[in-house]
């Protein structure tokens, strides 16, 4: 079908999104000294117009930031698309297969009980924990659907609530032996925050959100068939099995990767896909790269909030995208449901 | 051609210590039109995952273009066998074009491709003005035909790509929501839109829908095949009372002079003291 070319406001919205946050937060940069501060980036020498210290900000906080919040929002948009298509569930997410509760339970053993602090890993220590949390716990709930029953999304989010809550159990044993320092991390680590933004992180983070998410785009085809039910799709002459391991794979990978630098951050993958589908209809070809968009501006459009409501401090901007997101999905929901009911 | 699309001997499928399929050979030839039918439970879906590959014999074979089912990778056998399932959800707002091009999801063509065969089978099956339709706003009737689109679009011949000769259309039900109407129409659609040489089995309820539009039938009772063969000598009185336990009477259709199954309310008693019909009278065929 063709719809209206979403990427006419898209971008633009992205690239607001990006000047917003360019321009806001604790210490205010004006235009003209974004301006110097980009000059400065390409060698220019500025210093007579420009402290250094805003081009240290600039180059430094700013743009990290709006990197990592731009792919973090780009692959749990993504992520949440691919997910609710294989399992066929509008309700899914990628906390549903176990990714968040393995990177939460593997943060706080770090947290509270100083698992591997001291060794060289260092500053790595933390986003390596959750991103290896993630993948295991990812994995185990993965084979135990398997083990289940092998062709069914059902088990798979069946696998998924019965692994989740165990890890939350785990993480309450973790809690109950914490000092109050270490607990207010967990706590902070939990409503995620972008505050973690280096070029160092990003340079690892980065590549292991972006190559799984164009893997998502070329499984496209594969989702849109797995929508119809994996039986469906193996009559359709596809490879089921390895289609969904390559799904859950780099959703594993994407998202474990975001969750590493950025903590939980909730809703994006559940509220995207959504206000995607009502924009573009549910062809995965269109709805994945319009996710990435839509995820990259909303993740953009909350850590602006999250840096200046209360600054110089700063809010969880986990936290904004539930206040944000609950009632956006509830009203979408219920919109959704009261027109299919009328149809 | 091979003389045989498909040929299915001595297959049996067990499950839960019940015999759900027993024993069934029968063979399909290339253009032929086979109806399956029986009463409920009497393992005529069971048969259908079995010749579609969905589920594997407990014993038995299926052949398809003279190859074991096995033998074909899944990618293979999709280009060859389609399978039109009774009920199909789709939680997510597809349109119907796009529903009917998941037909070719798995043969990785270019979307140009899929696009021609897409608009092709939306013609021949009288969807257009719904072409651009969400799915999942559609009656009961418009979606099952839209998967009907979807099947067709799967065994479609596809420019540039050699179409395989051994083709088998697999329908479960395929008139179960529709019309009176859209019934015959998607029957006669199901034979002709194909062409020549794609073998069609269906597992129908209505007998008079079978007979038809089939060429030949099978009666499935308790996984068995109480009477195959050509539609004019199997579908009889006797055969179809003690397949389906209820009295009916077999008269000629008027038109078509095939036979025409009319179920009766009343004790085989009363109608067995009916006296013989009267010979029919003759019509000219339609032209």
């Amino acid at each position: 079908m063709r719809r209206p070319r979403v990427w006419q406001w898209l971008v633009p919205c992205l690239g607001l999104a990006v000047a917003v946050n360019l321009l806001t937060g604790a210490s205010r940069l004006s235009l003209a000294e974004v301006y110097y501060s980009l000059l400065a980036g390409f060698g220019v020498d500025v210093a007579e117009v420009l402290p250094a210290s805003k081009a240290v900000i600039f180059w430094h906080i700013r743009v990290p930031r709006i990197l990592l919040a731009g792919a973090v929002g780009a692959s749990l948009g993504m992520a949440g698309a691919a997910l609710q298509s294989l399992l066929r569930n509008p309700l899914a997410e990628p906390g549903l297969i176990g990714v968040s509760s393995g990177a939460a339970l593997f943060t706080v053993v770090v947290l509270v009980f100083g698992v591997g602090v001291g060794t060289t890993l260092g500053a790595f220590l933390l986003p390596l924990a959750a991103f290896v949390g993630s993948l295991i716990f990812t994995l185990i709930v993965f084979s135990l659907a398997r083990w289940l029953g092998q062709s069914s999304g059902v088990f798979l989010i069946l696998a998924g609530i019965g692994i989740t809550a165990l890890a939350e159990a785990l993480i309450g044993v973790a809690i109950f032996f914490s000092d109050d320092a270490s607990l207010r991390s967990f706590t902070f680590w939990r409503m995620g925050g972008l505050a973690g933004a280096t070029w160092l992180n990003l340079a690892v983070a980065v590549p292991l959100m972006v190559l799984p998410s164009l893997g998502l785009v070329r499984l496209a085809p594969k989702l849109d068939a797995l929508a119809l039910g994996e039986h469906e799709a193996h009559l359709l002459g596809l490879n089921v099995g390895r289609a969904k391991s390559a799904v859950i794979l780099c959703t594993a990978l994407a998202v474990g990767a975001a969750v590493s630098v950025s903590g939980l951050i909730v809703f994006v993958g559940l509220a995207v896909p959504h206000i995607v589908r009502l924009l573009v209809g549910a062809g995965q070809r269109r709805v994945l790269p319009v996710a990435a968009g839509v995820g990259a501006v909303l993740l953009l459009v909350a850590d602006a909030f999250a840096r200046t409501l209360v600054a110089p401090a700063e809010l969880p901007v986990g936290m904004l995208t539930a206040l944000l997101g609950a009632p956006m999905l509830l009203w979408i929901l219920t919109h959704d449901f009261r027109r299919t009911r009328h149809a | 051609m091979p003389e045989t699309l498909l040929e299915v001997s001595h297959l049996q499928y067990r499950a839960g210590g019940r015999l759900l399929v027993d024993g069934l050979s029968f063979t399909v030839a290339p253009g032929e039109r086979l109806a399956v039918v029986g009463p409920n439970g009497a393992g005529k879906s069971t048969l259908l995952k079995l010749l579609s590959g969905s589920l594997q014999p407990t014993s038995g074979e299926v052949r398809l273009g003279g190859r074991p089912l096995g033998a074909y990778s899944a990618h293979d056998l999709a280009a060859r066998r389609a399978v039109l399932s009774q009920s199909v959800q789709l939680p997510f707002p597809y349109t119907v074009a796009e529903v009917v091009a998941l037909g070719r999801a798995a043969f990785g063509e270019r979307p140009a491709t899929v696009r021609t065969v897409t608009e092709a089978v939306i013609a021949a099956v009288g969807l257009a003005p719904l072409a651009h339709r969400a799915y999942n706003r559609l009656s009961g009737g418009e979606q099952q035909r839209t998967h009907l689109a979807r099947v067709l679009a799967q065994l479609w011949p596809a420019p540039g790509r050699q179409t395989p000769a051994d083709r088998l259309l697999l329908l479960d039900e395929p008139t179960a929501s529709l019309d009176l109407s859209h019934q015959h129409r998607s029957l006669s659609l199901a034979q002709s839109a194909l062409g020549e040489g794609v073998g069609l089995l269906a597992v129908v309820h209505d007998l008079n829908l079978a007979t038809a539009y089939f060429d030949r039938i099978i009666f499935l009772k308790q996984g068995q095949c109480a009477a195959c063969g050509p539609i004019a000598e199997t579908v009889t009185r006797a055969t179809v009372e003690h397949v389906f336990e209820q009295p009916v009477l077999v008269r000629r259709h008027p038109v078509s002079g095939k036979p025409l199954v009319i179920p009766c309310a009343t004790s085989y008693e009363a109608l067995n003291a009916l006296p013989e019909p009267e010979p029919e009278p003759e019509f000219a065929p339609l032209p």
